[in-house]
C-alpha cells in the first residue's frame, strides 16, 4: 500500500541536507518518493507501507544527522499485562514514531509525527482495542515514581521489622522447649498472637500475591508460605479463644516462616541495582560549555542554551555536546563510545556528515549545525530506552517457584485427604479432623524455605566478586544455566577494542633494526590512534627512539619527517600515491590480503622508495577462542557474533574462533532488533557487549553482561558486569551457577526433610495408637534443624572451588 | 621547494603567492612527494583540483 506523510524536518537549510536524507532514505529502500523544501523543513515522502512504517522513516532521518517535528502523548491507560497488545498495534501504524507502555505502571509513551497522525486517532485507536485511557502530565508521571519509590523503601524497612519480630518468636518458643521460660511466659499465646498478627499484617503483599496464583491455578513459592502462614494463624487463633479443645497454638511457626521469607527478600532486593537514578547520570555525557556562534563571534555557553539550528565549533581533542551536522571543516572524529570501533571516523563538511553528542573530536577542527540537542539526542535516547526495557524486563519463572509450586498441591492434597480420612474411616469428630488437616498445613511449609535460595544467591555472589564479576541482579545464576545461546560483541568484547600492531613487514634488502628504528623515531611526535599503537610496539620491543629532526603531519595522509639523513615517511596507500611510489605487485596482494580481514595496513617509505608495512589490527583476546570452546563444548550453546564491523572481518574472526553464525554491519538499534527476534523465536541469549551501542542489546537479551572496561551505559545496562575485563569470567560464571543451583535445590530438600518427617505425625499417624498428635514442640524442633541445615549447607560455597 | 621543513620558517602558496608560515597553518597537502602549504581551504582546494597548472604557470595573486 502506497503512503504518502508529510514532514516537518528539523536541521535542514540547504539543499545538500537534503542529499543526505535522501541517501539515507534511499538505504532503507521502499522509499518511492521524498521530496522537501529546505527553507521550511516541509517534506512529502511516499513509501510502501507494507514494508516500511513512520517508525523506519524517522530512523532513516535521524540517521543522516537530522530530526522531524514530534508531539510526545502521554496516556494513563488499563493496559495491565497487555502492554504488547497495543505497542504492537501502534509500532507499525503510519504517524507513530515510538510507542511504549510502562506493565508497571500502565502509562503509555506515544511519540507521533503530528502531520501523519492526531492524538485524537491514537486515543481512538486504543479505545477500538477496548482499553480505557487518560491524559496525564509528566510531572503526574514523575509522582507517580517517586510514590513507587517511597513504597519500595517502605517495604524494605517491614521486611526488617518482619524477620526481628519472626526470629524474636521462634527463639522464644524455642528456649522454652530446652526449659528456658523468657519473660511473661504465662501470656505466649497472647503474645503470639500479637506479633504473628503485625508480620501477617507487614505482608500482606506477598499473601495476596501468593494466594491469588494460587487461585489462578499456578502456584508458586508466595502461594505455599500464605497458605501455610494464614491457615497456621487461623487455627492457632481459633484454638486459643477455644472454639477447638484439645489444640495448640503454632504462632511462631506463622510469624516464623514469614519472618525468614523477609529475610531473604531483603537480601534480593540489596542484590537488585537501582536502575534509573544511575542511567540519568549518564547524561552528562553532553553536559557542558560550547563555543556557539552569535552574529559574528564565537561565545562560550551551556550546552543546555544552544538550539537546533545554531552552529557551534569544536576542536581538537573537545567532546561534542550536541547532534549535528558538520557544516565546515573536517576532523577525525573517536565514535568508540558508541561502536565500540577503535579508529576515529571521517567527519567533513563536503559530505554534511552527522556527528553525535557523547563522541569526541580526536584531530582537526569542525564546525556543527545543531540539529538535535537535550532529551532528543540519540544519546538520549539509547538511556531512555535502556531505562524503560530494564523497569520491564518479563519476569522468567524461578527454579523455587517451579519446585515449591507442586508441593504446594501435594500438600493441599494431604490436607485434604487427612480431613476426609477423619471425618470419614477415621471416626474422629469434626473438630479434630479440622485440627490434623490444618496440621498439616502449618508443618509442611519450613521456615527457611524464603532464604533456602537468597543466601546461596548471596553468598555466591560475593565469591563472584572475587572472580572479576559483580553481579546485579539475584536471577543472575538461574538465568545462566537457562541461556541456550551467546552472543557476542566483536571489538572490546571478543577483541581487545584498541588497535595493536601485528605484524612489522620491512621490504626486501631493507635492514630489520633499521627499519624499526625509523619508524618508531617518527612515530614519536604522532598524536593519532595508529601512531599510539606503533609506539606500544616500540616500547615493547625496547626501542629507544630519539627526537626527530623534522616532523610534519598531514590529516588523512600520514606522517612525514627526517632523521640522521634519512626522509622518513608512515601513511597511507594514498600517501604513497602521491609520493609517486609504487608498491611491488606481490607485496601489494598480500596487503589486499590483510585488508580483507579487517586490518589497517600503514606504508612506510624511506629516502622515496617503499621499505615495508605495518599491519595494524585489532588483536582477538587470548582468551576467547578458550571460551567459545567452553560454551560450545561445555554449555552446549550455540554461538553469535553481532557486530557492526564489515562482513569479511567479521567473519574472519568467527571461524578462527569457531563462532557458529556471524551478523556483521549492524547499527545500534538493528542489534537490539536482532536479539528480540531471536528471543521471539524462543531463544534465551545471554548478549556480551562494551559500547554504548551494545546497551539496547545488553538490556534487551534474555541475560545482558557488560565488559567492565566498557562504556558507563553498558554497564549500567548489564545484569552481569565482568570487572576483571576477562572474558573467561564468563566460564567462572557458569561454573559458579552450577554450584549455586545445587545448592538451591538442596536447601530446599533440607528444608523439607524435618518438617517432612513430622507430616505423618500431623496427619495423626500416632493419634490412634499413641494418641499423640501433632505439638508446637516437634514443630519449633523441626523449624531450628532445618534453619541450621539450610545456613550450614549455603556456607559451604565459600570452600567450594571453581 | 625540495625539503620544505629544513630551516625556511616562511613558504610561498603556490596558488596565490601569500607568505605561509609552515608552522601555523592547517592547509597544507602532498603532491608528487612535496608538502605543499597553503593560506585557506580555498588555494588548498584550487590546489589539489589542477595542481600541475599551479606548478608550471607559478603563484599569481587573484584578482
Amino acid at each position: 500500500m502506497k503512503i504518502k506523510e508529510r514532514y516537518r524536518i528539523i536541521g535542514i537549510n540547504c539543499p545538500s541536507c537534503i542529499l543526505s536524507i535522501n541517501r539515507s532514505l534511499k538505504k532503507l529502500g521502499y522509499v518511492i518518493e521524498f521530496n522537501s523544501d529546505p527553507a521550511t523543513g516541509e517534506a512529502v515522502i511516499v513509501y510502501d507501507g507494507d514494508k516500511i512504517s513512520t517508525r523506519d522513516i524517522v530512523k532513516a532521518i535521524r540517521d543522516a544527522g537530522y530530526d522531524v517535528e514530534k508531539r510526545e502523548i502521554l496516556l494513563m491507560t488499563n493496559a495491565g499485562e497487555n502492554t504488547a497488545v497495543i505497542e504492537k498495534a501502534l509500532r507499525t501504524r503510519t504517524g507513530v514514531i515510538e510507542c511504549s507502555v510502562s506493565p508497571l505502571t500502565g502509562v503509555a509513551r506515544i511519540i507521533i509525527n503530528p502531520y501523519g497522525i492526531s492524538e485524537h486517532d491514537i486515543i481512538k485507536t486504543l479505545e477500538r482495542l477496548g482499553f480505557r485511557t487518560e491524559k496525564i502530565s509528566r510531572e503526574h508521571i514523575r509522582r507517580m515514581e517517586e510514590e513507587a519509590r517511597r513504597h519500595e523503601k517502605r517495604e524494605l524497612y517491614y521486611r526488617v521489622i518482619s524477620f526481628l519480630l519472626g526470629i524474636f518468636l521462634v527463639l522464644y518458643y524455642g528456649l522454652s522447649l530446652v526449659g528456658v521460660k523468657l519473660f511473661l511466659w504465662n501470656y505466649h499465646d497472647i503474645i503470639g498472637f500479637i506479633i504473628a498478627s503485625v508480620v501477617l499484617i507487614l505482608n500482606k503483599e506477598l499473601i495476596i500475591r501468593g494466594l491469588k496464583s494460587l487461585f489462578l491455578g499456578s502456584p508458586v513459592m508466595d502461594s505455599l508460605i500464605a497458605l501455610s502462614s494464614t491457615t497456621t494463624f487461623v487455627y492457632s487463633v481459633i484454638v486459643m479463644t477455644g472454639l477447638i479443645s484439645g489444640g495448640q497454638t503454632y504462632f511462631e511457626a506463622s510469624a516464623g516462616v514469614l519472618g525468614f521469607v523477609s529475610m531473604g527478600e531483603y537480601i534480593e532486593s540489596r542484590l537488585r541495582a537501582r536502575a534509573g537514578e544511575a542511567l540519568k547520570k549518564l547524561m552528562e555525557l553532553q553536559r557542558g560549555k560550547v563555543r556557539v556562534l552569535r552574529g559574528e563571534k564565537f561565545v562560550e555557553v551551556d550546552s543546555s542554551e544552544v538550539k537546533v539550528g545554531d552552529v557551534v565549533e569544536v576542536r581538537a581533542g573537545g567532546r561534542i555536546l550536541v547532534d549535528g551536522v558538520v557544516v565546515e571543516g573536517a576532523g577525525y572524529v573517536d565514535e568508540s563510545t558508541f561502536t565500540g570501533e577503535p579508529l576515529p571516523v571521517k567527519k567533513s563538511a563536503e559530505r554534511m556528515d552527522p556527528v553525535l553528542a557523547g563522541t569526541i573530536l580526536r584531530e582537526g577542527y569542525i564546525r556543527v549545525r545543531v540539529t538535535r540537542v537535550g532529551e532528543d539526542t540519540s544519546l538520549a535516547h539509547i538511556i531512555e530506552y535502556v531505562r524503560n526495557a530494564q523497569m520491564s524486563k518479563p519476569e522468567f519463572q524461578k527454579l523455587a517457584d517451579r519446585i515449591v509450586g507442586v508441593l504446594t498441591w501435594l500438600v493441599i492434597g494431604l490436607s485434604i485427604a487427612t480431613f476426609i480420612y477423619w471425618v470419614t474411616i477415621g471416626g474422629a469428630s469434626v473438630s479434630v479432623a479440622v485440627m490434623f488437616a490444618a496440621s498439616v498445613l502449618a508443618i509442611t511449609c519450613p521456615c527457611p524455605l524464603g532464604i533456602a535460595i537468597p543466601l546461596v544467591v548471596a553468598i555466591t555472589v560475593g565469591k563472584a566478586a572475587r572472580h572479576g564479576l559483580l553481579i546485579r541482579d539475584s536471577r543472575v545464576f538461574e538465568k545462566m544455566l537457562m541461556v541456550n545461546m551467546f552472543g557476542f560483541d566483536k571489538t572490546g568484547t571478543l577483541t581487545h577494542g584498541e588497535p595493536v600492531v601485528e605484524e612489522v613487514i620491512p621490504a626486501d634488502g631493507i635492514d630489520t633494526k633499521l627499519f624499526l628504528e625509523a619508524i618508531c623515531v617518527l612515530e614519536k611526535r604522532s598524536e593519532h590512534v595508529l601512531g599510539q599503537a606503533i609506539r606500544r610496539y616500540c616500547l615493547e620491543k625496547g626501542i629507544e627512539a630519539k627526537e626527530p629532526d623534522n616532523y610534519e603531519h598531514l590529516p588523512g595522509l600520514g606522517i612525514i619527517g627526517s632523521w640522521n639523513g634519512l626522509e622518513i615517511a608512515i601513511g597511507s596507500e594514498k600517501m604513497i600515491r602521491e609520493f609517486g611510489v609504487k608498491i611491488p605487485k606481490h607485496i601489494a596482494e598480500k596487503i589486499n590480503g590483510y585488508r580483507s580481514r579487517g586490518k589497517t595496513v600503514v606504508m612506510v617509505l624511506l629516502n622515496h622508495s617503499f621499505a615495508g608495512s605495518i599491519v595494524i589490527g585489532d588483536k582477538i583476546r587470548p582468551e576467547s577462542k578458550k571460551v567459545i570452546e567452553y560454551i560450545r563444548g561445555v554449555i552446549g550453546a550455540k554461538t553469535i557474533l553481532i557486530t557492526g564491523d564489515n562482513r569479511k572481518t567479521a567473519e574472519a574472526v568467527a571461524r578462527e574462533l569457531g563462532i557458529d553464525i556471524v551478523r556483521a554491519e549492524l547499527r545500534p538499534e538493528d542489534k537490539a532488533e536482532l536479539i528480540k527476534q531471536l528471543i521471539s523465536k524462543g531463544e534465551r541469549i545471554a548478549y556480551v557487549g562494551d559500547g554504548i551501542n551494545d546497551a539496547i542489546a545488553i538490556t534487551e537479551s534474555f541475560l545482558g553482561i557488560a565488559m567492565g572496561r566498557g562504556a558507563d551505559i553498558a554497564k549500567e545496562a548489564g545484569e552481569v558486569i565482568i570487572t576483571n575485563d576477562k572474558l573467561t569470567s564468563l566460564i567462572d560464571l557458569h561454573k559458579l551457577s552450577k554450584i549455586a543451583r545445587k545448592k538451591m535445590i538442596q536447601n530446599i530438600i533440607w528444608a523439607f526433610i524435618y518438617n517432612g518427617t513430622l507430616i505423618p505425625v500431623a496427619m495423626g499417624a500416632l493419634y490412634s495408637s499413641f494418641g499423640i498428635a501433632l505439638r508446637p514442640e516437634f514443630a519449633a524442633l523441626a523449624m531450628m534443624a532445618s534453619d541450621i541445615s539450610v545456613i550450614l549447607n549455603s556456607l559451604t560455597i565459600l570452600r567450594s572451588r571453581i | 621547494m625540495k625539503e620544505p621543513w629544513r630551516g625556511i620558517s616562511v613558504v610561498v602558496d603556490p596558488v596565490c603567492g601569500m607568505n605561509v608560515d609552515p608552522k601555523k597553518t592547517p592547509y597544507k597537502t602532498l603532491y608528487k612527494g612535496k608538502i605543499y602549504y597553503f593560506c585557506s581551504q580555498h588555494c588548498k582546494r584550487m590546489f589539489e583540483e589542477n595542481p600541475e597548472l599551479y606548478l608550471s604557470r607559478g603563484p599569481q595573486i587573484e584578482m
